[in-house]
């Protein structure tokens, strides 16, 4: 079975038996067509992407509509305006990074599934999607799987269309899916625009609660600094467990795979990189050591011992940036790079080191 | 052929402008049960909430005093022999607001639907809706359900009527289908499905604008299988045409159907019998 889906995500669709018919109906339909189009990937086998509208494209405006003066304004702007193009939002740049690499994998292997697989997933109104597909088709972007959910949850139908990883501006929505075992992130913008690279996919992730799971940073905020790195030394063989967005980093693994096996790893169009508070010195071995148990490769490890993030991610300049810290995220905005939150593990129960009081509500 | 429209004497006959929908007793009752019965009430069966959603929007609609049409439902029996005092006890022990009920063969059902001036038929077998199709009766599939339902007989809400319609029958273009290779018999089933749907889009596109676009008691969903997103938004732009503006859509383009189904939850879904639909997907 392919590493590219989670081993539970799988499972659980193994009882689907429509799943090969529905796939063997809709392949002899396109290739009997004479469209020059590519087809889209077949889930099982893709890295999917999900983004919402409003990361795809910059809805501030509409939002705005909707939030002072309800839904019916809200769509009935939307019809009235569905033949001007929406402006592109924070996913923008990824996701015409993702279509690069796509392009770069057609050439290599013409009849590989592999691919990535960019759905819109919203819970907007099917009335907005003329305006959704109108702007699409303005961009020329690759998307051809869509749902719209008509203000229903999006989570169960993440599921259903074979998510790698999910991205939203609602963090109730993203808090909900990495609940349900979906790699996700809340997007934010960032303050300035950096100029990002257009041939190569340049993803950087946090490490401890993003790639690992949060035990180690418990021990950071429950018992400090010094009692972090005597454990991270003691138990530096010993794997950490696995954070919300492991499985999309394998994704990513496998699709970079493929070009180092067609003799492309100097010119390979993904790569990866750790940005992570940690120290090489005293802490960093540990990460290191779990993602070779994992087989997984990083292709560039950053341990700032603690320093901001913000300048090296504007070095680095990634199409995005995931942490689970709130505090590094708006760092990363205030340099120029695209962050997206993963809110997980005990880091959400702090800001800035100090624990933040719960009444119990969210906004 | 009136002589097998029976009268449900407990419920109030509608007037002649209501929207007639004619459903298949297999699925609101379970006439295969295996427990055996002294009552002469038969057990609910898996799409009986399809009758519950269908009464909500007609109590909605009549407290809105808006004198527009309600739907009208007859409960059809192909074949019954013995069972048919059951199907008109049953309906009445649990109190459904079926106005007809019509007991008739699976050789004249399409007649003895004909008519009734009925506006859909809807059944749990593909090969009646096809039959119904072919001759000139809008129909479509109706879908078991699976949320749970609420226990007893207090059903304080029922589920929307979910209304699921082809993104493929109503955005491909015929040129396409022929490109693709299907048949002439395919593409009659196809423009059959059409037109059936165009008709019912256009009677419940008038109730759907009574309610706002949240927390309706009746929903419109869109689902494309084959087609490409440019065809999907077409169907979209058809929907409106006929009047109809649809709440969710979703473009599979090749993507499984079944778990998407199983979160949609439709009750009446549009047949379009593009591919082999041997059976409505099992949702469990």
């Amino acid at each position: 079975m392919s590493e590219i889906k989670p081993a539970d995500m799988v499972a659980d669709s193994a009882i689907d038996p429509g799943e090969e018919k529905d796939w063997a109906a809709a392949k002899a339909f396109f290739d009997n067509l004479k469209t020059k189009t590519p087809r889209p990937p077949k889930p099982r086998y893709a890295v999917t992407i999900a983004v919402s509208s409003r990361t795809l494209f910059n809805m501030t405006e509409e939002r705005k509509i909707y939030e002072e003066e309800g839904v019916e304004k809200y769509v009935g702007h939307q019809v009235e305006h569905e033949n001007e193009p929406l402006k592109p939002g924070v996913a923008f740049p990824f996701v015409k990074a993702l279509m690069t690499v796509n392009a770069r994998l057609r050439q290599l292997y013409p009849d590989s599934e592999e691919l990535f697989d960019i759905v819109l997933m919203t819970n907007n109104h099917a009335q907005v999607g003329v305006r959704l597909i109108n702007s699409i088709n303005h961009y020329d972007l690759t998307i051809e799987r869509f749902c719209m959910t008509g203000g229903q949850s999006p989570i169960g139908y993440l599921k259903a269309y074979m998510t790698n990883l999910y991205l939203s501006k609602d963090s109730e929505k993203v808090q909900e899916a990495i609940e349900e075992g979906i790699a996700a992130a809340t997007m934010f913008g960032a303050d300035i625009q950096n100029q990002l690279c257009d041939n190569q996919l340049r993803v950087a992730f946090d490490g401890d609660a993003v790639l690992f799971s949060d035990e180690s940073e418990i021990i950071v905020k429950k018992h400090g600094l010094d009692t972090f790195f005597e454990h991270e030394k003691e138990f530096e063989n010993k794997p950490l467990a696995q954070g919300p967005l492991k499985c999309f980093l394998e994704a990513l693994g496998k699709l970079q795979r493929k070009f180092y096996a067609k003799n492309e790893r100097l010119n390979c169009p993904i790569r990866t990189f750790l940005v992570t508070a940690r120290s090489a010195a005293s802490s960093g071995a540990r990460v290191l050591k779990t993602l070779r148990s994992w087989g997984l490769e990083i292709d560039e490890a950053l341990f700032l011992a603690g320093a901001p993030k913000g300048p090296l991610l504007q070095k680095i300049k990634p199409h995005i940036f995931f942490d689970d810290q709130m505090f590094h995220i708006e760092g990363a905005k205030e340099l120029g790079t695209i962050a997206a939150h993963v809110p997980y593990g005990i880091g959400q129960k702090y800001h800035k080191g100090k624990l933040i009081e719960q009444p119990g509500g969210k906004k | 052929m009136e002589s097998n429209i029976i009268i449900n004497t407990d419920v109030v006959q509608m007037s002649a402008s209501a929207i007639v929908i004619a459903v298949s007793c297999h699925g609101i009752f379970d006439l295969n049960s295996d427990t055996p019965t002294e009552s002469d009430t038969l057990p609910k069966g898996v799409a009986f909430s399809f009758i519950k959603a269908i009464q909500a929007i007609n109590e909605k609609l009549a407290a809105k005093n808006s004198h527009d049409p309600l739907f009208d439902l007859i409960l059809v029996a192909n074949d019954l022999q013995g069972n048919q005092s059951k199907v008109v006890s049953s309906t009445k022990h649990y109190g459904l607001q079926i106005s007809r009920f019509c007991f008739c063969t699976s050789e004249d059902f399409t007649q003895s639907l004909q008519a009734t001036n009925v506006n859909l038929y809807l059944s749990m077998e593909t090969s009646d809706v096809g039959k119904a199709l072919q001759e000139g009766v809008p129909a479509a599939l109706l879908c078991p359900q699976t949320r749970p339902q609420l226990e007893g007989d207090e059903e304080q809400v029922a589920s929307p009527l979910t209304v699921l319609l082809s993104g493929d029958v109503m955005g491909l273009p015929e040129e396409k289908l022929l490109e693709a290779g299907f048949s002439q018999p395919q593409l009659q089933i196809f423009r059959a499905a059409k037109a059936s749907m165009a008709d019912f889009a256009a009677v419940i596109g008038e109730m759907r604008r009574h309610f706002g676009r949240e927390d309706s008691p009746l929903r419109v969903t869109l689902m494309s299988v084959l087609g490409s997103r440019d065809e999907w938004a077409s169907a979209l732009l058809t929907a409106r045409g006929w009047g109809l503006e649809v709440d969710e859509a979703y473009c599979l383009a090749g993507a499984s159907r079944e778990p998407v189904l199983k979160c949609i939850q439709p009750h009446i879904l549009c047949y379009d019998g593009l591919y082999n639909v041997t059976e409505v997907p099992a949702l469990s």
